[in-house]
């Protein structure tokens, strides 16, 4: 009986040990690439193994102000939204190449910030309350955030989705339309040529 | 009888005609086209004229050292998922099965994980995973305690299949998990109580009962595997980079589509392409036969 004991008792520490080893093995490449998507590419270059901080401590961030050009793609529509804008830039994150760019309405700026110049610096927490929180919460998520404006995620899942709702449809239809024709109605011969066997 | 077989015949081609037309041109049709393809010289480039050439492709295919590379290179692919998957898919599946560990449906999951992810995105992630500097190559580091150690094994020709072969088994055995353990769950458990009371060991349950009735889905887990793997491209392209790496990792359907559309001086590139993607077909096909055969021996 003792045997019988320990031998069921070595089976369940093996069946333990091969399933929490591949259990491991499944999650922590998952769980690095997962919070890999909300550091910074600095910070990615820096240390691949830290878990984020940049995006997620944003609070003192410096922010530069620039003009409006050519590569600076508005987030609003500049046709309708005719309201004087600052734009500012991090300097911290992706700087200088227009990634992490920011529309603040002028109107809402306390006027000392709105009179600001291109080249001049600015730091998070000297924007108002509603602004900064807009700001610091977009920052956190901008790997997401640029993979649908930057990288027209929302297109391509529509695709997906038109792709994968049509193909299933129409195999479906025609599936259930030859499977019916050829098991239920007569003809067995042409059935035969059809399904080939 | 046959005046009403023929108020049915419209009816039956309504039926039949949409499917049997999309199957011949999209199926059919190519097939015939790249045997057609791979006899002849023909290059739209040049103009639509062509020639019989014979069996000129495959003589250069089979005298082109890259080829034999790359059959041994996805031979060792239909290796890995027959004889690393399957049993292991197989092993995990029984672990699960007879309940012995708690939390089966989380470590189901788990296991099954990466399937829901993009073969590309997998194929990018353990490249990450066994790059120079990468997870791997560190955790060498710490438990060697030699601060230089790589992780090397994708740099060299004689070993870079191993890391693609483990990045192949962690995407695949979920699948075959599943598999089994949807058709264990079928055994009925009188089956097994009876045994028990018989007094059978676990070891004979196992041999004497569970395998001989998972038969069937070990053969059919097998022509996948084997179908699959010889189609294969998309882990092994993006866990490479292009280059010498990518050319040491070579299976069958990267030479067909590196010779077919990148190698601009070969002036009959599709009709190589063509050839070899025949050969793809012949060889999984008589893998499958053999495996069929080697199924019908044990039974």
């Amino acid at each position: 009986m003792d045997l019988e004991k320990t031998k069921a008792l070595t089976g369940r520490t093996i069946a333990y040990i091969v399933l929490v080893s591949w259990a491991l093995i499944t999650i922590l490449p998952l769980f690095w690439m997962t919070y890999s998507s909300f550091k910074s590419n600095e910070e990615l270059t820096r240390n691949i193994y830290a878990f984020p901080h940049d995006l997620f401590s944003n609070a003192e961030d410096e922010y530069v102000v620039i003009a409006p050009q050519l590569n600076v793609i508005p987030d609003y529509d500049p046709e309708t939204d005719l309201r004087e804008r600052l734009i500012i830039e991090s300097v911290t994150i992706s700087p200088g190449r227009r990634l992490m760019v920011y529309f603040l309405v002028k109107e809402d700026l306390p006027p000392e910030i709105a009179a600001l110049k291109p080249g001049d610096r600015l730091v998070l927490s000297d924007l108002p309350a509603g602004m900064r929180r807009n700001i610091s919460w977009k920052t956190m998520i901008f790997n997401y955030r640029s993979a649908i404006t930057r990288g027209g995620l929302g297109q391509k899942f529509i695709n997906s989705l038109i792709y994968a709702g049509v193909s299933t449809f129409l195999i479906n239809l025609l599936a259930l339309m030859t499977a019916f024709a050829l098991s239920k109605m007569q003809f067995r011969k042409i059935s035969l040529a059809v399904v080939g066997s | 009888m046959k005046k009403r077989d023929l108020q049915a015949l419209p009816a039956y081609i309504a039926l039949v005609a949409p499917a049997l037309i999309i199957y011949l041109f999209i199926i059919a049709y190519p097939i015939f086209y790249s045997v057609w393809l791979s006899f002849t010289d023909f290059n739209p480039n040049r103009g639509g004229s062509w020639n019989f050439v014979g069996l000129l492709q495959y003589r250069t295919m089979f005298t082109d050292p890259n080829f034999w590379h790359a059959l041994k290179n996805n031979l060792i692919v239909v290796g890995v998922s027959v004889f690393g998957q399957i049993p292991i898919g197989f092993i995990l599946a029984y672990l699960l099965f007879r309940k012995m560990v708690k939390w089966g449906r989380f470590f189901q999951i788990v296991v099954f994980l990466p399937h829901f992810l993009s073969t590309i995105v997998i194929g990018i992630l353990w490249k990450r995973m066994f790059q120079a500097d990468g997870p791997v190559s560190r955790m060498i580091q710490i438990f060697s305690g030699d601060p230089m150690a790589q992780f090397e094994m994708m740099l060299y020709r004689e070993t870079v299949m191993i890391p693609i072969g483990f990045a192949l088994i962690w995407i695949y055995t979920g699948l075959y998990m599943i598999i089994f353990l949807a058709n264990l769950q079928k055994i009925n458990e009188n089956l097994i109580e009876a045994a028990k009371i018989d007094g059978a060991a676990e070891s004979q349950i196992f041999f004497r009962i569970i395998v001989p009735m998972l038969a069937g889905t070990i053969l059919v887990s097998t022509i996948l595997a084997i179908a699959g793997s010889l189609r294969g491209f998309d882990l092994i392209f993006s866990i490479t980079t292009q280059g010498l790496q990518r050319s040491n990792a070579m299976v069958l359907p990267i030479f067909m589509y590196q010779s077919a559309f990148q190698d601009y001086t070969n002036s009959m590139r599709f009709a190589y392409g063509a050839a070899i993607s025949n050969i793809i077909v012949v060889i999984s096909l008589i893998l499958i036969a053999f495996s069929r055969f080697i199924g019908r021996k044990t039974e």
